[in-house]
């Protein structure tokens, strides 16, 4: 089920750079948002408060004090008896609603807007005006709504004679900061979002550059080392990574090349002499005055020389496919012909062993390819087959046709692959079992690395199935394909 | 047949190459003097195409060096230097044919077969063993009134038996004269391919001429009755 998961733990540097980015983004959003909001309340407190101000100026113009005589003008609530019906009408048109209280410094009500006596006015709001300082501030009303106030004394000569209070409810406010508040709150998802997004493809392009280089170091992999990656003109990270790249490779060509050639020169250098030991060895064998037991002596010497020599020969074969240095023939090749002679040669070796070969090549099957290649394949195969049989074993070789294919099967009785040891047997010198090659000693250890080789090289596929102690199948496949120019003169 | 070509002319070099190995030799190209030395040393070529103006050394200290070191393998100078001069160089260091580019491939052809045979009893371009002839020129093979016909592997293997008739070859030699560098290894193929040639050889019920000595290879040689 966790396999199922696309997103693992954990995650990739992109993810990790967006989720960070939209972590920061998102404390910036709310710091702003705060901000924004207490500076918002703020300004629209000292709106309300410049308000009252300019109303209680206003008030005040209409109040005189003419040798103590206290006249109030336009004023909502007259408590004197005589001057309550004159003003009333206008005073509730105007200041319905309106939280306004005249006092005289010794706190007798000069005149009151009904709702203000619904307030809770502390004292203070009377004696700090006394003392020349207008108060404002937020008080409570009974039902505990807040209610910005602003208290002032008029003064004559010094002397207050009069103090104004006046109020508005917040309510309003407290409405207006709701609603922006929950604005604000609502606003908060999608912007995350969108700079999650944001921050997302920002980084996809940053790392874009890694990317590219990962491509093309994964071409370089899976090709040869004699390319490089490309170098980012911008004097960056991604800069040095790239000559970083460059260098490792070059070094890592280096190396490589160095111990390839040490492969191929020292094979090459190899064959000189072990040639020559099997010419001398082969000279003494012909000679006619050898005791016997010199003569098996050298028979085995010859033996080992051959194998000496075919090993050598392979791990040239194998250095110079590594150089890339291997040409292959295109003719046709009449596989049906070739697998009967390769059987044939192999004859001697299976009536040795007292194996039964049987094949089975009833069709005509042409492919183009390398002939001399392609015996090598067929002829390992069935000498590999036929070692590994126990006496009295069988081998059967098929060729056929099939869907533009062409199947090569050998397929023996003999002691099977195990399982473990499958994926291994075409790496060069893999022995399942050390023991056993030694005995005919002709195999060097490189021949299914050959086949498997040459298999590819003719585009072709190798599979093999094998069961312990009952037998193994190679099964090659090869495109049946002709050349377009034939180099071959047939066969009769 | 192997030939070894030493020509660093990129285009003159690959086309010399796929010529003769149109007619059957197996060929290796070298673009310099020193690796002309070293393969014509390690190696065992049937013959040396040298031109004279090489990179690293010219086609005369290979020559000499070569005969300094008994060396006996034909050489043909090949070179657009055509003064007398030259030539007489060239041919008192021990190379055995001198040709001026520029040529006709037909005469180069002939003068490599020319120094092949020189080696061998036969003066004619038809090398001739039992009832079988072969043509160096034209590449046909017949055994008797028969024609045969034969691969390009096929046919430089039987070139090089017909060279050398009656002689013990051993595997790695045949290898070593009818497949180039690229493919030296494959000796252990051989086998098949005498097999092949001996099935066309003796398609009408003739004797066979191509015998296996134990251990040691094959010889073409008329069997005992």
């Amino acid at each position: 089920m966790r396999r199922l998961l696309p997103l693992t733990w954990p995650p990739g540097v992109r993810i990790q750079v967006a989720l960070w980015y939209t972590v920061v983004f998102a404390l910036i959003l709310m710091l702003s948002d705060v901000i924004f909001f207490l500076q918002l309340r703020e300004s629209m407190i000292d709106n309300m408060d410049s308000m009252l101000q300019i109303r209680a100026q206003q008030i005040a113009s209409g109040i005189s004090d003419i040798n103590g005589k206290i006249t109030v003008q336009n004023i909502l609530y007259d408590t004197s008896p005589d001057a309550k019906t004159k003003h009333l009408e206008q005073a509730v048109d105007e200041n319905f609603g309106s939280l306004i209280r005249i006092l005289t410094p010794q706190g007798k009500v000069l005149q009151i807007s009904p709702t203000f006596q619904t307030l809770v006015v502390p004292k203070s709001t009377i004696t700090q005006p006394l003392k020349g300082q207008a108060w404002h501030g937020t008080i409570e009303t009974k039902t505990n709504q807040d209610t910005r106030f602003y208290s002032v004394a008029l003064s004559e000569n010094g002397n207050p004679f009069v103090i104004i209070q006046i109020g508005e409810s917040m309510s309003q406010m407290h409405m207006t900061l709701k609603i922006v508040l929950l604005e604000l709150f609502l606003l908060a998802p999608p912007i995350l979002l969108l700079g999650a997004l944001g921050s997302y493809w920002l980084a996809t392009r940053a790392f874009k550059p890694i990317d590219h280089l990962t491509r093309t170091a994964q071409k370089i992999k899976e090709g040869d080392l004699h390319e490089r990656v490309v170098v980012p003109p911008t004097h960056d990270e991604v800069q040095a990574l790239a000559l970083t790249l460059n260098e490792m490779l070059a070094s890592l060509e280096a190396t490589v090349t160095r111990q390839r050639r040490f492969v191929a020169d020292a094979s090459h250098e190899l064959r000189t002499p072990v040639a020559a030991l099997r010419s001398m060895t082969e000279t003494l064998l012909f000679a006619n005055y050898m005791p016997q037991d010199a003569i098996t002596l050298l028979q085995n010497m010859n033996i080992e020389t051959e194998r000496l020599g075919r090993l050598i020969s392979d791990l040239l074969a194998l250095a110079r496919v590594d150089e890339g240095q291997t040409r292959l023939e295109q003719e046709l090749v009449y596989l049906d012909t070739l697998t009967r002679a390769v059987v044939t040669n192999a004859e001697p070796l299976a009536t040795r062993r007292h194996i039964t070969v049987q094949v089975d090549t009833s069709e005509s099957v042409v492919i183009c390819g390398d002939e001399a290649r392609i015996i090598q394949v067929v002829m390992n195969l069935l000498d590999n087959a036929i070692l590994y049989t126990p006496e009295g074993g069988q081998v059967n070789v098929a060729v056929r046709k099939q869907q533009g294919q062409v199947y090569l099967s050998i397929q023996d009785t003999g002691v099977g692959i195990a399982p473990e040891h499958l994926p291994h047997i075409f790496e060069r010198f893999y022995r399942v079992d050390q023991a056993r090659m030694r005995k005919e000693g002709t195999s060097s250890g490189l021949g299914l690395s050959i086949v498997d080789w040459i298999v590819h090289a003719h585009k072709g596929t190798i599979q093999v199935e094998s069961v312990v102690n009952q037998g193994s199948t190679f099964t090659i496949t090869l495109p049946l394909a002709t050349c377009s120019s034939s180099s071959h003169a047939g066969q009769l | 047949m192997r030939i070894l070509v030493a020509e660093d002319h990129p285009t003159l070099g690959t086309s010399l190459k796929q010529n003769l190995e149109q007619s059957r030799y197996a060929v290796d190209l070298v673009a310099d003097g020193e690796d002309a030395l070293t393969m014509a040393l390690a190696g065992t070529y049937d013959l040396l195409i040298l031109d004279i103006l090489l990179p690293g050394l010219s086609g005369f200290e290979v020559c000499r060096q070569l005969r300094d070191h008994q060396k006996r393998t034909p050489i043909l100078m090949l070179t657009a230097l055509g003064e007398v001069e030259h030539r007489v160089t060239g041919l008192d260091l021990g190379a055995d044919d001198y040709l001026t580019k520029p040529f006709a491939f037909r005469e180069l052809e002939a003068r490599v077969r020319a120094l092949l045979r020189r080696e061998t009893a036969t003066k004619s371009a038809v090398l001739r063993f039992a009832d079988i002839s072969l043509d160096t020129r034209t590449h046909e093979v017949y055994r008797g009134e028969h024609a045969i016909l034969l691969s390009s592997k096929e046919y430089t293997l039987l070139e090089f038996l017909m060279y050398h008739p009656r002689q013990v070859l051993s595997r790695t030699m045949i290898a070593d004269h009818v497949w180039d560098l690229d493919a030296e290894h494959l000796s252990n193929v051989i086998d098949v391919y005498i097999g092949y040639i001996r099935n066309k050889l003796c398609a009408h019920g003739e004797p066979n001429v191509i015998q296996t000595i134990r251990g040691a290879g094959y010889q073409l040689k008329e069997t005992e009755v």
